[in-house]
């Protein structure tokens, strides 16, 4: 089965005085056996500056992370679905303190493998084109490439696929923030892909150049089965 | 031609009880698709003091109401690292998508919007929802 955004919240934004946990509840319930993934962006003044939990006790890792040397950082995060009953609520914790932010998107995604995370990579700069760097070549042909940045400074209008990126188009920009000042300007990016390959995503934005950090990280689909059942040889022993 | 965002002061310097203090349901002009609900902290001077806000959905016209979006925030006197001004307000703000999370799902006659504030102690403040 092909890997897909089943649903996803949209972006969620809060302000406060951290520590600053912000929720979001999916309006239907995320599916057993599916994947989480939890794009997150904003200013902390601790790095990492940010954790992932849920109302169902399944477990958040980090999967990749990058802060500006400035006011922020951003972060990709995943937990297999292992629990979902009820209402399923998903928390981002900015566990720094003093005047903080939290932007993130929630993603459920299927269908990947029991242990998905496959490659990341980071990289800082200041610019007009925030990047995430380049992974190492994939593992697996089928998997979803999951991009994040924050940018230090009111950033325009913001647009996926900018020159640099692999591959060059078909990412879509997820969520996106222009307001430094308010929430923590940054965006996210993803796309799924079907071949193994060395991967990186560059935004662009209509602002002046300001310091950023971009990440990304990878997860792959199950890998197909050859569809040939196992066989297994035994001697006959005479009873 | 685009709709004006629309505010509503659900709360206004009130003295916050310890405990919850519900308000709404409201119903929001019809064709936005960004809610954002914010607390005046220009009062919250208690370092102790823990604040969170929440907000339920019903898009059948108050019949159901389901848990949506919510925030927690702590009192004291806070400056914006970015302006190095002081922060007067606190806010979340969510976008109304259909359930497959895609495509947004403005407002319509059944969009009902309900919330609530939980204190630690008693607190003056003001709280406004925006839809846009």
């Amino acid at each position: 089965m092909a890997i897909s955004i089943v649903r996803q919240s949209g972006k969620i934004q809060g302000t406060g005085n951290a520590p600053l946990g912000v929720n979001y509840s999916f309006s239907v319930l995320p599916a057993v056996g599916n994947t989480i993934i939890v794009t997150v962006f904003g200013w902390s003044n601790v790095n990492p500056g940010y954790s992932v939990s849920d109302n169902q006790g399944n477990t958040y890792t980090l999967n990749a992370f990058r802060n500006t040397g400035g006011f922020g950082s951003a972060t990709v995060f995943s937990a297999p679905v292992n629990t979902s009953a009820g209402t399923f609520t998903v928390t981002v914790t900015n566990n720094g303190s003093g005047a903080s932010t939290v932007n993130f998107n929630a993603q459920e995604v299927g269908v990947l493998s029991s242990t998905p995370f496959d490659k990341s990579s980071s990289t800082t700069g200041s610019s007009t084109t925030p990047s995430t760097g380049t992974t190492a070549t994939t593992t697996v042909a089928s998997e979803i490439l999951v991009g994040c940045q924050k940018n230090d400074g009111n950033s325009g209008i913001w647009s996926a696929n900018a020159s640099g990126s692999t591959p060059s188009s078909g990412w879509i920009l997820e969520i996106n923030e222009t307001d430094d000042g308010v929430f923590g300007a940054g965006a996210t990016a993803d796309i799924i892909v079907s071949a193994t390959g060395a991967y990186v995503h560059v935004w662009s934005h209509t602002g002046g150049a300001s310091p950023w950090g971009g990440c990304i990280a990878t997860f792959a689909a199950p890998v197909a089965s050859s569809g040939i059942p196992s066989l297994i040889v035994q001697p006959i022993t005479p009873t | 031609m685009a709709i004006a965002a629309t505010n509503v002061v659900v709360l206004s310097n009130v003295s916050l009880p310890v405990g919850t203090t519900a308000f709404g349901p409201i119903t929001p002009p019809p064709d936005l698709s960004s809610v954002q609900i914010s607390i005046d902290r220009t009062l919250f001077t208690s370092l102790t003091l823990v604040i969170s806000l929440s907000l339920e959905l019903s898009r059948d016209g108050g019949v159901n109401f389901v848990p949506w979006i919510a925030l927690q925030t702590r009192g004291g006197t806070i400056t914006n690292p970015r302006t190095l001004l002081p922060v007067t307000n606190d806010l979340i703000r969510g976008q109304l998508l259909d359930p497959s999370g895609t495509v947004p799902l403005p407002t319509d006659s059944l969009t009902r919007i309900r919330g609530s504030v939980t204190a630690n102690e008693i607190a003056v403040t003001t709280v406004t929802l925006t839809v846009a």
